[in-house]
């Protein structure tokens, strides 16, 4: 669903922010991306999304390249960031019609995923308001349900549970797990390790911009927790 | 629906949205009725303009000319707007968003366009269709074409200004994002600009009160760009098409091509290599508060841009005086009076040129996501607020100091000198104070850009309004009742005191409640 192939990303100052990564995540899979602060996490992602250009490398998504077909490629993608940013003008209804409108989602289906994943994740008292009076974990909700509502293939997560109450947390997760089940594939960053362990069957750490350690979760950690493979994994850098 | 059509729809929703406000939202339609009457209320006022225009040039056959008036400012309105849209930004708060859907980012940049657009439509309309309308009124012979290519001016004008910002905002990215003083510089270049648009178009209109008849095409001529639009809409010759067409399309076709280049892209800043971490010694919180604060205007263009225009104007209208002398103030305001009570003119002038600088009554809303950081530190509200206030003092009050040094020169006199001096120096406070406290009491936190703040928000308007209230309360008084300059001078500085102590009180009192109260 996803390759990354010899991802790299320099900055215009010179920093090398990604160097040389390679990557893969199949239907079925929620593949954890984790790292220290200032690892490269947000970059690789905002690369695959098809917000950041990149230098070298490849980006494969559902076998269309993201350089050369960026339209279509965002067309099977859901992306959620770190910070929800969204327009705080406008009504939760509004915004969820932006989404559903651009993925030429139907009425009757729009009305129904609205319904079902609002109703989940306890936030249909709130969809008429405007987003300006949403706490954090609102807007959160707010832009996890317009990722569910167009059947994206790939879900691409930036600390989807930042700001998230402990039920909002178990549902999302809930929801991952289904999403998967029917084919989908999820990648997504994260500091939360327990959670990462529990949820993901692949994972992938990166740290100053490389990948030092990938693969099956069973593979990556072995007999130890991910919390200290991570711990040991960037303390030897 | 086109990806085009949902953005336009969604940028559309954004506007409305402002217009309703952030929590107590009112009704759709009551928000489009408050535009709309707002329009009219604007249109009305430039309509009684024109009329007053054309029932003393139109008589007397130019009304060519009242049109030419209406072509000229509405060209350098647009341009001026234009100019004060930079930002030097490559993103906005939903560049991420955007460009993570599947949409071009060419039509995310027109969307982002469009609603630029219409802020600046509405500006040629009121500017400029009263004008066309009134010349058809008063023809001899009802033109259609006239007002057809009048009206397509007004339609298609409002692209240039929007093409010249995209341009600019392409330069300034590209050749200052990563140089030392780069904010610093993204500010001065518009300003420059700015200045430089301000002093052609003095050129330009100087002499235009005294245009005859058979010299009006020679003046005509003289302006280029200005003259090319007049030739649009009166001749509608192939060239004039074309020249119109190209006056247009090329400076928007070049923006947008220039900004998909640019939006959403990191260019990098300025990065100090030394690793040398040296902290310099503890200073005074006040002091880190004040230069916060002075750098936040310095390096913020939009807020630069649209305030510095004042100070500008008040150097340049007092050095004009020195050169031109007291003779030719008496000629532009019709008076005849002694030289020594032209100083209460001078100061009133100067006045509503600092009137238009609204400095501190945006300083709360520019905030924005940063407020609760002001909010969290150990500091007393009052020193918030002195911080804020000082900024326009530094800004405007040596130019005031300047006019009156040469207003002191230009009379012969230190004490006219010090008189212009205190008028113009206690407005410029109680305004200040008053600044703080519309802001405060109408804060725009939330916003995408500082243009929102900076041009659109309320608290300007407020602050404008009750800025040349206060100016023209003490005129209006001599005027009603008939009384000496002097003592006009007189009420004014106690009037100015009076109002100094009440603001000053409240902003101290319910200004502080209301900082307290503040949502960000």
């Amino acid at each position: 669903m996803l390759q990354i192939k010899n991802f790299t990303k320099i900055y215009s100052n010179g920093k090398v922010a990604v160097d040389n990564i390679s990557l893969e995540v199949e239907s079925g899979d929620i593949f954890a991306f984790i790292g220290p602060n200032g690892a490269g996490k947000t970059t690789t992602i905002k690369s695959v999304v098809g917000i950041n250009d990149f230098n070298n490398g490849q980006i494969i998504i559902d076998g269309i390249d993201i350089i050369k077909s960026p339209v279509d490629c965002k067309k099977v993608i859901a992306y959620i960031p770190d910070n929800p940013d969204i327009y705080e003008t406008l009504t939760g209804v509004q915004y969820l019609e932006l989404v559903a409108d651009i993925f030429r989602i139907n009425k009757e289906e729009r009305n129904s995923l609205v319904k079902e994943y609002a109703t989940k994740l306890g936030l249909e008292k709130d969809l008429n308001s405007p987003i300006s009076t949403y706490s954090h974990g609102m807007k959160q909700k707010l832009v996890l349900i317009s990722a569910f509502i167009h059947h994206p293939k790939l879900i691409v997560m930036d600390e989807p549970f930042v700001g998230l109450d402990p039920k909002a947390s178990f549902t999302v997760k809930e929801i991952m797990k289904q999403f998967v089940k029917n084919g989908g594939a999820i990648f997504f960053s994260t500091h939360v390790l327990e959670v990462a362990e529990k949820l993901c069957n692949k994972v992938a750490i990166i740290n100053k911009g490389k990948i030092i350690a990938a693969g099956s979760m069973e593979e990556v950690k072995k007999d130890k927790s991910l919390e200290k493979v991570f711990l040991e994994s960037v303390a030897n850098e | 629906m086109s990806n085009l059509k949902i953005l336009l729809k969604n940028e559309f929703n954004i506007l409305i949205g402002r217009i309703q406000g952030k929590k107590k939202r009112m009704s759709t339609n009551t928000a489009i009725v408050l535009l709309i009457l707002g329009m009219i209320g604007l249109l009305v006022l430039y309509s009684l303009q024109s009329w007053g225009m054309f029932e003393g040039l139109g008589k007397m056959g130019l009304g060519k000319l009242c049109v030419f008036h209406g072509v000229i400012t509405t060209l350098t309105v647009v341009l001026i707007i234009g100019i004060m849209r930079v930002t030097g930004k490559t993103k906005s708060n939903d560049s991420d968003f955007l460009l993570s859907l599947p949409i071009k980012k060419r039509d995310i940049i027109i969307a982002k366009l469009f609603s630029k657009y219409l802020f600046d439509l509405f500006f040629a309309f009121v500017l400029l269709a009263p004008f066309i309308v009134m010349y058809e009124i008063t023809a001899p012979i009802f033109s259609a074409s006239i007002l057809i290519f009048g009206f397509v001016v007004i339609i298609f004008l409002p692209l240039l200004s929007v093409g010249i910002s995209q341009i600019m905002d392409y330069i300034v990215v590209k050749l200052f994002n990563r140089m030392k003083f780069g904010t610093v510089l993204k500010s001065l270049i518009p300003t420059l600009l700015l200045i430089l648009l301000m002093v052609l178009l003095t050129i330009k209109t100087s002499g235009y009160g005294n245009v005859e008849y058979a010299s009006m095409e020679e003046y005509f001529k003289d302006r280029w760009l200005s003259n090319q639009i007049l030739t649009f809409i009166f001749d509608q010759t192939l060239v004039s098409i074309l020249t119109f067409v190209g006056i247009i399309l090329i400076p928007i076709t070049i923006g947008i091509i220039l900004n998909v280049n640019i939006y959403g892209k990191n260019f990098g800043v300025y990065v100090n290599t030394n690793r040398n971490i040296k902290l310099k010694k503890a200073q005074a919180p006040f002091r880190h508060l004040f230069k916060k604060e002075l750098k936040l205007y310095f390096t913020t263009p939009a807020y630069l841009v649209n305030t510095i225009i004042g100070p500008i104007g008040i150097v340049a209208i007092s050095i004009f005086l020195v050169i031109s002398g007291t003779d030719s103030l008496q000629k532009l305001l019709q008076v005849s009076i002694p030289s020594s009570d032209l100083v209460y003119f001078i100061a009133l002038v100067i006045n509503l040129l600092i009137a238009n600088t609204c400095i501190s009554s945006v300083s709360i809303s520019l905030e924005s996501k940063n407020f609760w950081f002001l909010r969290s530190l150990p500091l007393a509200t009052s020193q918030i607020f002195i911080s804020k206030l000082l900024v326009p003092l530094i800004v405007v009050l040596p130019t005031t100091l300047i006019a009156s040094a040469l207003v002191g020169i230009m009379l012969h006199s230190v004490t006219l000198a010090l008189l212009v001096f205190g008028v113009t120096s206690l407005y410029l406070i109680l305004t200040d104070i008053l600044g703080l406290i519309i802001n405060l009491w109408h804060p725009k936190l939330n916003w995408e850009n500082e243009v929102q703040v900076v041009k659109q928000s309320l608290s300007v308007l407020l602050s404008m309004v009750f800025n040349f209230v206060i100016a023209v309360i003490p005129i209006a008084i001599a005027l009603i009742f008939e009384i000496s300059i002097t003592l006009t001078a007189l009420i004014t500085i106690g009037l100015y005191v009076l109002l100094l102590i009440c603001f000053t009180i409240l902003l101290f009192t319910r200004g502080q409640r209301l900082f307290r109260n503040l949502e960000a």
